[in-house]
């Protein structure tokens, strides 16, 4: 274990500094070479791409697994709907294999109406019959049924199918329709298809598989692809590289068109190309995950909500920004909607958390709480320090400087955390269990924008076992509890009215600014990179969106 | 009867590897499941239902005795079935490790070997002359075995490769202009690609065998034997390589059998570094993902490849040095 680690603490270092040497190799550029292009006609040159592959790739091309090939799901395969969870909540998704879709007021039955005349890349029909076999499948084999909520459906006609879930579930909806659909004539002669790795998929999205070796594979244009003519690039290449620090070269040569890589201080590292730019996809929110719930088994000071509060109001969030992030993040809601897309779910009481520091009021806020001024410059209270330790994994190089940098704020406010790196799976580990003091992560967008997945997650007395208990490390990992939170939740869940929703939230926001569980800090937006010397039009979107980036690319 | 011991011995040796590979993985703190669901979280939203379709996907039944698991493996060390790993699922372990396995083979192996013999004779030289200027490739050679590896594999990448453009940033071959094979393009393509990698080892540990084999060799050249050599007469090349040399080589062939040993395990930073598609990759990400199965067969053959390894050395050895020969 020492030595895996120390070997990995060793690569780390590597990556940190080959993206400092990279960062100012400026005058090497080596002409795309790579964009030689294989495909016939009128066809533009293959896309160069990497989206965070390392290692070696296995060839799985069913879309069903856990482990299939990027976007496998997104260009073979299509979904009945693609929902963009950058647009406000109540944006139409786009069509892809569905026309349209009418969820009844209950919001146990949807109804979708889907494409006539699409094929399969075999020359089979795609039919209503291929939609009911693949949310039956997922819902009848516990490995695929990763919602827990999937579905019964039935085909009513050709074009149009009937989804019957077994309780209210606008909530699961988005991530239904979003799902890849499957032929049957295929899928049902596999003889296991949660472990079969589907070598010659039949689909009906814009591109087939091309070639494939564990280190790079291929994605070539189809021409049964019903909108075809709006394809561009003549396929795809994915590549395997050991990480940032090798994609980054591959980027700064010139040599990838889309890249996924999470590059430190990106701005400086990109200025001199005027080549590549960035978008961002994702919004991560920064946060200090506490063990808040004395009553299910957390110890230490960070139990008591005005030592969480004093944290926030003792946080330079301005310097965290520029010192942690580059100056990329931006202010974050302590609602956990994110402004200003969600401003409608927002209470208007609740602005953003302020990006400068109050340690005054931090110390007002612990005093009020019974804390004392130590001689040693740090409170305490009947004997205990007020000071906590904070888990954070080894490598993850803006978390650590996020709390290092809170570390020397929080002695202004006489508040101590000691920060300390553990290996990937211990952090795992440790927060599955509850056995942490505070630990800072992030909450991630749901698949629309609609704060409800993360009030449901992480919020949800639903998710919760006591500490020591292996619990989701990924859910509610502060232990928080709260029957009025789980009665919103519900009834937010229940219905897809926008002004009802915000009603509902209102009551969770109150509740949870008031206790604050997750001690916000900054909103750091994820971003995508991409090469615009060779196609323009590029649009990017969060996760799965592949084909709608597709149909937008045209030549320069 | 002395060789039968030896394996005997050896043996034991394996029996104790193995049962400690099955224990170690299952000290490790968190579990598959749980490591995949964060790269999911990060990667797009995740249903609550996921955690648990994982568990059943990969089995991961925690109530099965752990003496019973025990049996199990043993039994699949046997049968050579190591089962299915979570890192590359459905990809069966031993897949894996054969498309791994030759890259690192390949590139570490031969790179050893030939660190190995201009080493052991450039430290040969080096000894027979010393206290001429030979004797400063030793400092020389000395200051690039303490450099950081991987920090020297950076510099060969900035310099030669992003500045220069003289060869490949990283990978085993070109994936757009050759595909794996018996095939002209591959073989050049994975030639060219693994000239700096295969400098980095060189450089990197070429002072250790120069030093070692040096120092053996002036030792050696006081013994009687060799002043004895020298008054018959001989011609001072046989003296140097027959009675010098083959003496003070020794310790460096031990060395050298170990070395070879952890072939098998590859270069874990080295492939890092130019995203070779190795076994050192593949051990990194198995232990970073909990991947029980694969770090399990993963270590089994380090450790049967080092055995194997000494054993061979040890069968040499008794040709090469008749003294550690067993006394019937």
């Amino acid at each position: 274990m020492n030595f895996s680690r120390s070997v990995f603490r060793v690569a780390i270092a590597g990556t940190a500094l080959a993206l400092s040497l990279t960062a100012c190799s400026s005058g090497s550029n080596q002409p795309g070479a790579s964009n030689v292009p294989n495909g016939a006609g009128k066809d533009g040159p293959v896309l160069q791409v990497y989206r965070g592959g390392s290692g070696q790739f296995v060839e799985n091309y069913n879309p069903l697994s856990p482990t299939v090939l990027k976007d496998v799901d997104g260009l073979i395969y299509e979904r009945l709907f693609f929902f963009d969870n950058l647009q406000p909540l109540g944006t139409e998704p786009t069509p892809e294999l569905g026309k349209s879709y009418k969820i009844n007021d209950a919001g146990t039955v949807v109804t979708v109406q889907l494409q006539e005349g699409v094929k399969w890349s075999d020359g089979e029909p795609f039919t209503a019959k291929d939609v009911a076999y693949t949310f039956n499948t997922m819902r009848d084999n516990d490995a695929l049924n990763r919602t827990g909520n999937t579905p019964k459906a039935e085909a009513t006609s050709d074009t149009e199918v009937t989804l019957t879930f077994d309780a209210a579930s606008f909530g699961t909806v988005p991530t239904i329709l979003g799902s890849p659909i499957v032929p049957e004539h295929i899928f049902s002669k596999m003889a296991d298809i949660t472990t079969d790795t589907n070598l010659k998929p039949v689909g009906t999205g814009p591109m087939k598989p091309g070639d494939f070796t564990a280190q790079s594979y291929t994605y070539d244009k189809s021409d049964t692809f019903r909108e075809a003519d709006k394809v561009v690039p003549a396929g795809l290449r994915y590549y395997s590289l050991s990480g940032n620090e090798a994609a980054t070269n591959k980027l700064l040569a010139g040599e990838l068109d889309w890249a996924g890589i999470n590059i430190p201080d990106v701005e400086k590292v990109i200025k001199s190309k005027p080549d590549l730019h960035l978008q961002d996809t994702t919004n991560q929110q920064v946060i200090l995950t506490t063990c808040s719930n004395a009553k299910l088994g957390c110890t230490g000071p960070q139990t008591s909500p005005a030592v969480r509060h004093a944290m926030a109001a003792a946080m330079d969030r301005d310097q965290i920004n520029k010192l942690a992030y580059f100056g990329r993040g931006v202010p974050i809601s302590p609602t956990f909607g994110v402004v200003p897309r969600d401003n409608d779910l927002i209470d208007k009481a609740f602005p953003t958390m302020p990006m400068t520091a109050d340690p005054a009021k931090a110390k007002s806020l612990l005093e009020a709480d019974g804390w004392k001024m130590g001689s040693d410059g740090i409170y305490a209270k009947g004997g205990e320090r007020l000071s906590m330790a904070a888990v954070v994994t080894s490598g993850y190089t803006d978390y650590i400087s996020a709390l290092e940098v809170m570390k020397q704020q929080f002695k202004e406010a006489g508040i101590e955390i000691v920060p300390q790196q553990q290996a990937n799976a211990e952090v795992t580990s440790a927060r599955g269990l509850g056995k942490f003091q505070v630990a800072i992560d992030s909450v991630f967008d749901g698949p629309v924008a609609d704060p409800y997945y993360i009030y449901s997650n992480s919020f949800n007395s639903a998710n919760l076992v006591p500490v020591g208990e292996s619990g989701n490390p990924y859910g509610n990992t502060s232990k928080f509890s709260n029957p009025e939170v789980d009665a919103a939740v519900q009834a937010a869940g229940a219905t897809q009215d926008v002004a009802e929703k915000a009603k509902q939230y209102a009551i969770i926001q109150k509740i949870i600014v008031e206790d604050m569980p997750l001690v916000p800090i900054i909103n750091n937006k994820g971003f995508v990179m991409y090469n615009d010397s060779i196609y323009t039009g590029w649009k990017l979107y969060a996760a799965g969106g592949a084909e709608q980036t597709l149909l937008q690319l045209k030549l320069k | 009867m002395a060789l039968l011991r030896k394996l005997g011995f050896y043996l034991v040796a394996l029996f104790a590897a193995v049962t400690f590979n099955f224990a170690i993985p299952r000290l490790l703190p968190g579990n598959p499941v749980d490591i995949l669901l964060g790269k999911l979280t990060v990667a797009g939203p995740v249903s609550p239902g996921t955690r648990q379709a994982l568990e059943v996907l990969f089995g991961s039944d925690t109530s099965t005795p752990i003496w019973q698991q025990y049996i199990e493996y043993l039994k699949s060390i046997a049968t050579g079935d190591f089962g299915v790993s979570v890192t590359y699922f459905p990809t069966p372990v031993v897949d894996v490790i054969t498309s791994a396995l030759p890259w690192t083979l390949v590139l570490v192996g031969l790179t050893s070997l030939i660190t190995f013999i201009v080493g052991v004779s450039l430290g040969t030289v080096a000894g027979w002359k010393r206290g001429t200027w030979v004797d400063s490739i030793i400092p020389a050679t000395t200051i690039l075995h303490a450099l950081p590896y991987f920090w020297f594999a950076l510099v060969l990448v900035y310099f030669l490769s992003i500045q220069l453009g003289w060869f490949p940033l990283s990978g085993g071959y070109n994936v757009r202009t050759s595909s794996p094979g018996f095939n002209g393009p591959f073989i050049l393509s994975a030639l060219y690609h693994a000239v700096l990698p295969a400098l980095t080892i060189v450089v990197s540990s070429i002072g250790g065998w120069i030093l070692g084999m040096r120092n053996m060799m002036v030792s050696t050249l006081s013994e009687d034997y060799v002043v004895t050599a020298e008054a018959k007469g001989l011609s001072p090349r046989r003296v140097m390589v027959m009675y010098a040399a083959r003496n003070a080589s020794l310790p460096s062939f031990t060395g050298f059998a170990i070395s070879l040993g952890f072939i098998v395990g590859g270069s874990v930073v080295m492939e890092q570094v130019f995203s070779y598609p190795g076994i050192g990759n593949a051990f990194l990400l198995s232990v970073q993902n909990n991947d029980y199965a694969l770090m399990q067969a993963l270590f089994l053959i380090i450790t049967i490849a080092v055995l194997f390894t000494n054993l061979i050395v040890d069968l040499f050895y008794s040709v090469l040095d008749p003294r550690t020969r067993a006394h019937r």
